[in-house]
């Protein structure tokens, strides 16, 4: 056999060779986009991370080690922001999740008029998110802003609250603008994932007696558990990312209170000009989020997901 | 022209002059950072003005909100592709011309036919850098205080604010339980300009450094200063949103019956007049100090400027220079009611009445100190829109206490004054 193998390949080895290199030519023209794309900005921030680069001092461009780096961690600032950004995650990704969970079981059944309804609820998702600030910036506002003109009409306060100069607690109406943009996210993806379970499941076990919460538990979350897993775990990545809110809304303010690492960043990299130092808070943004990535699917188990 | 412009280029001029020269249609594009619809309009009708008057060249206009500007130019300039003029403020331009980003006029400047028509104020604006023009003024803006004249007569006080001890009585005599304050008091982004301006005029300084360089901060009398113009905000004298407040707020806590005075430049004029009934404000000038001087901040709007990355150099010139022309720039100044660039267009009837009378007297009157910011410092943008607005807003949210506050704020001076002086000593 191996004979035949041998007299029938040696004659053709240009052949042969592209035979085994194939796989890799076909891979090429990604991996070429994929080093443009994202290698080349990547390794530039690790690059610039290291060094002192200030926009606004051409002159003075040098490696500095692992000054960034210690600047950055020896900041005052430094602590708030991070616990903002954390609360800002596990508030906005939690309430996102279960209102769009709510909303997508609700609108996995047939009734009258779903298609508009349906329209309706996901609009949020389409609207800008300066827009949604600007929106709600007024609504939280001291002067004629609506939530305080309802406080005080049901006589919950005696006085308008300056929502958004509270330095304590300001980052709390930017979570509840952004848990509002993004639940039509979540009742998307959940409401697709649930329309893909077969139904004669829920048929056998409506036979086999098992309740409607049982089905819940037992059927759907854990049918549905790779789309769940997938969605907290990009969503969480893109609140963690997400500046623009804070932005409009507070700008991180007052005294810093409502920045979270990357409205911080912008803010710094805005005015200040230092490329490195923002790319050092970069580079830590990025290991902070794989180092969450890895634990989120070893946590939830999503290699075993779906099976049931 | 074209052989004034002859000299001042380098090797993309040669290019641009062939083009327009054998008929081809030069493109080139303006940036205007202060949108609004008004404004857009004047610089649409300016630029369709100018296109008529230069067939070979085609402007493209574009426009980034304020607030965003300073990135916006900084982001621009360093990827190359800052628009071929660009307007930029006094605070920005030292960085963007240090940065190389922007082109350095004086070639242009030192044959221009115009520099002998100018102002003092236009002459010795702050649009230098390296004492090389770099940008040209586009109009004047100077503080004033608008005044809710009405609040005024209810109760019996006359209409002026002669000094700073009569503005921080008002401040409390104007502010009421029913939702009324003294002050639109600006907390967020540039608002420590607003208290050295203050700070300056207590401690009869026309620099935010005594002589050895060291911020005048540190003086025990401007502390004091210092805390007598932010207790106006701790006393409740301006409302508690005003912790974040920048110009936009500002304007609107004072258009919206909130605020009694608001310390603002001439270009709100036109939008008090358009939203606030007639008789109910008016404009008084800034405060005397007690030497009997008026210390105030005075700069231009919003200069223009030329992108060094520009291929078309002669043709921004031209722009330029069509743009800063006593016609266009007598028309800008009225419709954006701000001060001109030039001698003659003050003789205008339109500065010598009504609410911006005040304002182009002030520029003429001997009195007059320039409390402006070291704007020759590349990092000020950084100093004044985040660094002292965390500073005082630790402050006013009582996150800090007054000698720590002062401390910080001095010591960021300090060093920024030493590393500027360090830098151009060894050049």
């Amino acid at each position: 056999m191996s004979a035949n193998v041998k007299a029938a390949v040696s004659p053709y080895p240009k052949k042969r060779f592209f035979r085994r290199m194939e796989a890799y030519l076909l891979l090429l023209p990604a991996l070429i986009i994929i080093a443009a794309f994202f290698g080349y900005p990547l390794s530039k921030a690790i690059q610039l991370s290291f060094m002192h680069y200030v926009l606004f001092e051409p002159n003075n461009i040098h490696f500095s080690g692992l000054d960034n780096y210690k600047s950055i961690l020896s900041e005052d600032n430094l602590p708030g922001i991070l616990f903002n950004s954390l609360i800002w995650v596990v508030l906005t990704v939690g309430l996102q999740f279960g209102l769009g969970f709510a909303l997508a079981l609700a609108l996995n059944k047939s009734f009258r008029g779903k298609n508009v309804y349906q329209a309706i609820v996901f609009l949020p998702w389409a609207v800008s998110a300066f827009l949604i600030g600007m929106i709600f910036k007024l609504m939280f506002s001291e002067r004629n802003g609506l939530i305080n003109e309802l406080l005080m009409k049901f006589g919950l306060s005696d006085h308008a609250v300056p929502f958004l100069a509270l330095t304590g607690t300001s980052i709390y109406p930017v979570i509840a603008a952004m848990i509002w943009y993004g639940v039509p996210f979540f009742g998307i993806m959940i409401l697709a994932a649930l329309q893909s379970v077969p139904k004669d499941v829920y048929e056998s076990a409506d036979i086999d007696g098992a309740g409607k919460v049982r089905q819940l538990f037992q059927i759907t979350i854990p049918y549905i558990k790779p789309t769940l897993i997938l969605t907290v775990l990009l969503r969480c990545i893109w609140v963690f990312n997400s500046a623009d809110l804070i932005y409009v809304m507070t700008n991180g303010g007052p005294a810093n209170s409502s920045h979270n690492l990357p409205s911080y960043i912008f803010n710094k990299i805005g005015y200040s000009t230092d490329y490195g130092q923002a790319s050092a808070l970069g580079v830590m943004m990025l290991i902070f989020l794989t180092v969450y990535a890895v634990v989120f699917l070893r946590a939830t188990k999503y290699d075993e997901a779906g099976d049931i | 022209m074209s052989t004034i412009l002859a000299g001042c280029g380098g090797k993309n001029e040669s290019g641009a002059n062939s083009a327009s020269d054998s008929g081809k249609t030069v493109n080139i594009s303006y940036l205007d950072p202060l949108p609004s619809p008004e404004r857009t309009k004047l610089m649409e009708g300016l630029i369709g003005k100018f296109e008529t008057a230069n067939p070979s060249i085609k402007v493209e206009y574009m426009s980034v909100p304020w607030d965003q500007a300073s990135k916006k130019w900084i982001t621009m300039g360093a990827s190359k592709t800052l628009p071929d003029v660009v307007s930029i403020d006094d605070t920005s331009l030292a960085g963007l011309a240090s940065a190389g980003y922007i082109e350095n006029l004086q070639p242009y400047y030192d044959k221009w036919d115009q520099v002998g028509n100018l102002t003092e104020a236009a002459k010795q604006a702050r649009n230098k850098f390296n004492d090389q023009v770099y940008a040209i003024p586009d109009a004047f803006l100077l503080q004033g205080l608008f005044i809710q004249s009405n609040w005024f007569k209810e109760q019996g006080l006359p209409e002026q604010i002669d000094t700073w001890n009569d503005y921080f009585t008002l401040a409390q005599k104007l502010t009421d339980s029913k939702g009324h304050y003294g002050i639109s008091f600006r907390g967020g982004a540039n608002g420590i300009i607003r208290a050295m301006e203050y700070v300056m005029s207590a401690t009869h300084s026309d620099s935010w450094y005594d002589q050895d360089g060291k911020s005048i901060l540190y003086k025990p009398e401007a502390k004091a200063a210092f805390k007598q113009f932010y207790d106006l905000y701790m006393n409740g004298y301006a409302p508690k949103e005003s912790i974040a407040w920048g110009f936009n707020e500002m304007v609107q806590g004072f258009m919206n019956g909130q605020t009694g005075i608001l310390n603002q430049t001439p270009e709100v004029i036109a939008v008090a007049g358009k939203n606030m009934k007639e008789g109910t404000w008016n404009v008084v000038p800034m405060p005397k100090s007690d030497d009997g001087k008026r210390y105030i901040f005075w700069g231009f709007t919003a200069a223009y400027a030329m992108s060094a990355n520009s291929e078309h150099k002669d043709a921004a010139w031209k722009l330029i220079e069509f743009l800063s022309s006593p016609e266009s720039n007598l028309e800008y100044s009225k419709q954006n009611t701000s001060i001109p660039i030039y001698k003659k267009n003050l003789d205008d009837p339109f500065f010598k009445s009504g609410p911006i009378a005040g304002y182009a007297g002030a520029m003429a009157d001997s009195n007059i100190v320039f409390a402006g910011p070291p704007s020759y410092l590349t990092n000020l943008s950084e100093f004044t829109a985040t660094y002292a607005v965390e500073e005082t807003q630790k402050y006013m949210s009582g996150k800090q206490n007054l000698d720590d506050t002062v401390k910080h704020l001095a010591d960021w001076l300090t060093n920024a004054q030493t590393e500027y002086t360090k830098a151009n000593s060894s050049k």
